[in-house]
């Protein structure tokens, strides 16, 4: 492919930017998203208007998702969440400029993503139950408990394997897929790609934090 | 923001909950297979019993991947 944006951004061995473009990029979607957060709630009024209205509708859609998916506790997971939402759905649409690259495109940027939900999930699981959390993994039957626990290790593993898989190979697939059609028509073709590829980014974002919200509210509420 | 809703729906068992775990039915079933076999294989090359944590590795695999589908399927 051709060169990324990243070569023009830092000045670097174009070796070393090639192999590490998703690493910046994802420093970028970082910076990016501090620095609007910072504009937005430098100066909070009680009655908002211009980019606080926007900012305060999105966050109020999101939390009212949020409920719709946990229930009443789903205001204590929002800060975890919500930025895991931000994050996805910026590095996903970022993919969507010429000369930037998705850093969801590569799998160890949605494998870490996918790494802290998973331990922030045992970790809110083991705080709500203390040592009964174990009782998620033995099953309902206590003679059963041999052969349930690696088939309940086996299946908790699962989960971020198959989230972080889903999340990149949609988003290479769709990077890989409007490539080779702007390789061959580059003019008109590759336009209703671009609009599909915009709404795969929007789901694919509903898809991870709505998965982290079922793992979590699941290992938050009682044994099965 | 409306919470008088949280009264309303406190176990959280919207339409989208259940969309979204119907969605993950078809890769878990595959992932799972694969996690199990890759567990079995591993596990092998540490202690040296060639073929036989990899089968029963990946039978527990293929348990775990139907008793995600038997989860979903099975939750009110």
């Amino acid at each position: 492919m051709e060169h990324s944006v990243v070569y023009f951004l830092l000045p670097l061995n174009p070796h070393i930017a090639e192999k590490f473009r998703f690493v910046f990029l994802a420093v970028l979607v970082t910076i990016i998203l501090t620095t609007i957060s910072f504009l937005v709630t430098r100066r909070l009024e009680t009655i908002p208007k211009g980019k606080q209205n926007v900012f305060e509708l999105i966050i109020s859609a999101l939390l009212d998702f949020m409920k719709d998916v946990m229930g009443h506790e789903s205001r204590r997971f929002f800060p975890l969440i919500g930025s895991l939402a931000f994050f996805i759905l910026t590095s996903n649409l970022l993919g969507l400029i010429p000369g930037f690259d998705s850093p969801t495109g590569n799998i160890n940027t949605t494998a870490s993503c996918a790494i802290v939900v998973f331990f922030a999930t045992h970790y809110y699981g083991f705080k709500a139950h203390g040592i009964k959390y174990i009782k998620h993994f033995t099953g309902p039957i206590g003679w059963l408990a041999p052969l349930m626990i690696p088939i309940e290790l086996v299946s908790h593993i699962v989960r971020p394997v198959s989230l972080s898989i889903r999340l990149f190979g949609n988003i290479f697939g769709g990077h890989l897929v409007l490539a080779s059609f702007a390789a061959l028509v580059p003019l008109i073709v590759p336009l209703p790609m671009m609009v599909m590829e915009i709404f795969v980014a929007f789901v694919q974002t509903i898809v991870f934090i709505m998965l982290s919200m079922i793992y979590i509210s699941l290992s938050v509420e009682e044994a099965h | 923001m409306n919470d008088d809703r949280e009264e309303n729906d406190k176990e959280g068992n919207g339409l989208y909950r259940q969309m979204g775990s119907l969605s993950t039915i078809g890769i878990n079933l595959v992932v799972a297979t694969l996690v199990g076999f890759a567990m079995g294989y591993y596990l092998d090359k540490w202690f040296g019993t060639k073929p036989i944590l990899m089968i029963i590795f990946t039978i527990f695999g293929v348990a775990a991947g139907f008793k995600i589908i038997f989860e979903i399927i099975n939750k009110k």
